[in-house]
Parts: structure tokens; sequence; C-alpha cells
């Protein structure tokens, strides 16, 4: 209960912020601009329409990710507004998941209004099942970074958990090629490396839905369940890290 | 109320470490007090003396290497324990986004309060002459008008037990004297309060009791009038001399204004007022660190 208080008054926060309104704002540029290179492309123009939303609801959804998350807690801390929160009876977990949901309803908010939108401009002829697929796979990547963005702002600098943040998102998304490149060089050493890798960061690749609907069109619900429950896993786990961290941090 | 402490503080102590080397520095060395149910207790010391982190260790905001902290005679601090404390910040920073009906509204519902909010909200602002503001955004508030509502945040749900951390600096006339009014309301309730401040003259106003802190260490916990009785005061006798006009002032220690009473009423001068020099309670504590003022801080 005291975390949808929390998440509610943080979502709230979010939704009279400069930022995000900019960040809906460009994202709803980057449509008018699918619009207008759809209609310069000869026969693509659906295709590039589709390219564009996508890509305009990843780039939004990822940069609140990025910048909300990874000062989330710690701006708390500088401003102490936290304090007067936690001399409340509630326990620091309430405060941070709170947080956390705060992000997410807002994520959820613009994905919705963006996936409509996109989904008007489209004239509602799009695959329903794939295309929604394609969007909750936006939807999990944006709130998996979310979840590392926050985990590392608790550990180091914003600044410096912003990057490693993307760092995480490219490792996430270059594994699959690094494990391919590996066994085509069929060095041992390689081989190894890579499948550490693949076990020690979160899989991004395997969200990445919007390319295959670009691809294939249809996709089926089966195969994205084993990738949902991954993203899912380490959300928690990220979580739970971000927990523990805030559990014994000085709040100075 | 039925226990005899509202907080117990044991050998409390707590180190940072400073600067690019990060040096470590003993801020709290030892600390120990007590707030006895009831009372007023003042809590003193000079910038940067551990007021702050103290009363952050109190409150689990930062951790004490060593130490025991008890409320209510023999509880740790969890929810149960939070749920009577109002706490009022030094620098109260809130979400500025929030009106201050929602921002009650939002303490209200942390503080896991049902129904009946409306009325509790319209009474405590009125109290802290906030009720036309109600539906401005903190934003637009003054310091003065950001430190009422953190206190009406802090004493909403009327809590048994109030943690103030300096509610008076910054603050003109007019907002001390309300910020004073609403501690004096709170001490006619029966609640303990425990407040820091370098404002000596609001301590000594306000408080029973008296914990001084300085360089991490309490160097006096008591009552407020013991301490005052211990200090060696001046007092300044103002008088007019025997066929003169101009009043003149003298100032003479506690051992010797009897005797200078005497002596200025054989004299056939007008003694118009006594009063003391300094403010009791400044002089007994200049007295009290002036042995410290040298001594540099704990470096390990």
């Amino acid at each position: 209960m005291r975390i949808l208080i929390f998440a509610t008054n943080h979502f709230l926060e979010h939704v009279r912020n400069r930022f995000v309104l900019i960040s809906f704002f460009v994202a709803l540029f980057l449509f008018a601009l699918s619009l207008i290179l759809g209609e310069m492309s000869f026969s693509e123009q659906k295709r590039m329409m589709i390219h564009f939303g996508f890509l305009a609801i990843y780039l939004t959804l990822l940069g609140l990710s990025l910048f909300l998350g990874s000062s989330v807690i710690q701006k708390e801390i500088e401003r102490q507004t936290c304090l007067i929160l936690l001399s409340r009876p509630v326990h620091r977990y309430e405060f941070l998941l709170g947080k956390f949901l705060g992000i997410v309803f807002l994520q959820v908010l613009i994905w919705a209004i963006l996936g409509l939108t996109l989904v008007v401009l489209l004239n509602f002829n799009v695959p329903l099942l794939s295309f929604t697929l394609a969007l909750v796979g936006i939807l999990l990547e944006a709130i998996l970074l979310l979840s590392i963005a926050m985990a590392l702002g608790l550990w180091i600098k914003p600044a410096v958990a912003l990057f490693a943040s993307i760092g995480f998102f490219l490792v996430g998304h270059w594994q699959k090629d690094l494990v391919f490149f590996a066994f085509k060089s069929g060095d041992p050493v390689f081989i190894q490396f890579s499948k550490i890798v693949q076990t020690i960061f979160p899989q991004f690749y395997r969200l990445n839905y919007r390319s295959s609907y670009l691809v294939e069109k249809d996709l089926i619900l089966e195969s994205f369940f084993p990738s949902a429950i991954h993203a899912l896993f380490w959300i928690g786990f990220f979580l739970t890290l971000s927990a523990l961290l805030l559990r014994r941090k000085d709040l100075v | 109320m039925n226990f005899m402490k509202a907080l117990i503080v044991r050998d409390l102590e707590k180190t940072f470490l400073d600067g690019f080397w990060r040096t470590k520095k003993k801020v709290l060395k030892k600390v120990s007090f007590q707030v006895a149910a009831g009372q007023t207790t003042g809590f003193v010391g000079v910038n940067g003396s551990g007021k702050t982190t103290s009363l952050k260790c109190i409150l689990n905001f930062i951790f004490p290497e060593q130490g025991e902290i008890l409320f209510f005679d023999n509880q740790t601090i969890g929810p149960k324990v939070k749920s009577q404390i109002g706490y009022l910040p030094e620098r109260p920073y809130y979400y500025d986004f929030l009106t201050a009906e929602e921002f009650l509204k939002f303490h209200w519902r942390l503080a896991g309060k049902g129904q009946g909010f409306h009325l509790a909200c319209r009474q405590i602002l009125e109290k802290v002459n906030l009720l036309q503001a109600r539906h401005k955004k903190l934003k637009s508030f003054s310091k003065g008008m950001l430190q009422r509502v953190g206190m009406a945040q802090a004493i909403l749900h009327q809590p048994q037990f109030l943690i103030l951390d300096e509610p008076m600096s910054g603050l003109d006339p007019d907002g001390r004297l309300i910020i004073k009014e609403i501690i004096r309301e709170e001490q006619k309730r029966g609640t303990t309060i425990f407040f820091s401040s370098h404002l000596l003259g609001d301590m000594e106003e306000l408080c029973q009791d008296l914990v001084i802190i300085h360089q991490g260490q309490v160097k006096y916990e008591g009552s407020m009038n013991q301490f005052i009785l211990k200090s060696n005061i001046d007092y300044r006798i103002t008088y007019v001399p025997t066929e003169k006009w101009d009043p003149l002032e003298i100032i003479v220690g506690k051992e010797k204004l009897q005797g200078e009473i005497d002596r200025l009423r054989q004299g056939q001068n007008q003694i118009l007022k006594i009063t003391p020099a300094q403010l009791e309670i400044e002089k007994a504590f200049s007295q009290l660190i002036s042995a410290d003022r040298s001594t540099p801080e704990t470096q390990i």
C-alpha cells in the first residue's frame, strides 16, 4: 500500500516534470518525421513509419530509464527529501519500489499513448499480436534498463551510473554477435569469455522484437514468454540488489 | 504516557571519510544521553558539533559504528516506533510540485492514517497560519512558510515524540513566534520534544532539560536551571547617579552583585534595572566549551 503511495506521488512528480514533457514531444516530433520520410520513400512508406515509430517510443522510454533511473534515489538523498519520508513508518525498500513503480507508471503511460498514436497513424492496419509483442518488448527493455540504472545509481555517482547503464545495455545487445564470433573463431578462451558475458549480463537482444516484427511480421507468443521471463528475472535481481544497497546506505 | 524515557542514546560513535584522501574523521565520540518523557529537551552545540549527525543516527538515516539507541524505554526503531515520531529536518526540502494540502495528504497517508484528513489538515494549517496558502505549490513558498509546513507535517499525526532539527533557524521574528507557539502547545499536550538549535535564547525559553554536544562529545546533560546556576554570570546594573540625569551602567559578577547594589543605594543612586549582562545560557555555554576551543578535532 505504501509502495503505491510513493509510486503515485513519484508519478505525479514526473508528469509535472519538464524533462518528461520534452521527451514526449521529441517522440511526437519523430512520429511526424516518420510521416514525412514515409512520403519521401518510394515503396516503403508504411515500413518507414513503423521503423521510426518504434524508434521514437524506444528512445523516449530508454531516455527516461537512463536519466531518471540513475539519479532518482541519489537526488532524494542530496536534496534530503527522503529524510522526512523515511522518518515515517515505512521501510527503505518500500520507498525504493515506490520510486521504481512511479517511473514505470510514467513509462507505461507514455508507451500507451505513443503506441496508440502509431496504430492510428498506420490506420489500424497492423497485425495486432505481433505489433503488441514488439511494443511490450520495448517496454520490458526500458524497465530492465531502469532497474539497472537505479541499482548502479545507488552504488556510484549518477553520471557514472548513466554511462555504466549504457554499457550494460550495449553489452546486452552485442552478446549475440559476441557469441557468434567466438564460436566462429574456435578459440576456447574467447568462447568461454562470451559464455561468461552471457551469464552475468542481461540479454537485451532477446527483447528486440521490433526488428523481428519488421522482418518477420508474424511473431509467436510462445517465443516471447522465455524472453519476458528472462527480463523479469533480471528486473527482480537488480531491484533486490538496489534494496540491499539502500538498506545499509548512509543518507548523507 | 506509559514510558519514562522517550529516548536513550548510549555510546554512539560515527566516523566519516573526508576529503580527497578519504581521511577518517570521527564525528561522534561515545555520545550518550537520555530524553525524559513529557519534557522538552534542547540539543545544543555549535555548527559542526555533531547535532545533526546524532539526530540522523537516532532516526536510522545513517548507521553508527557503535552504540545503542532505544525509544520509549526499550524499543529499537521500526515502523511502530516511527508512527509515534514527528520529525522536522534542518533544511526542509520538499516536493515542490505539490501544494501544501497535497503535501500534508501524502504524509497523512504515509503515517497510515485513514479518515479525517480534511479536518486535521484544516486545523493544522490554521495553526501554522497557512490556511490561505493551502492550494499554492510549495515551490512558491518562502523559507519561513516551508519551515511552517514542515512543522505541520511533523505534528499532523499527533506524535508522542517530536524531533526537530534547528526548527527556528533562518526564520523571521514572526515565523519564530509561530514555531515557538506550536512547541508550547505540544508541550501542553504532553508531547516529548527534542530539538536541536544553536539559538540559545530559544532553548532557555522553551526547554526544561539540556544536552550540550561539542566536538562530538556530550559536555552536559541535565536540567536547564542547574546548568545556568552553575555558571558564573555577570549582571548589568543601570542606575542614575545622584544629582545627574543620564543613566550609567556597570557590570559586576554574581558574587559582587549584592555588595554593589548596597553601595549604590547608600550613595543615593537610583537603580533603574538589573539584567544579566548576557543571556544566561549563552554565558554558561561559552564557559563550558571555552576549554575545548583550542583542541583540534580528532583525525584518526
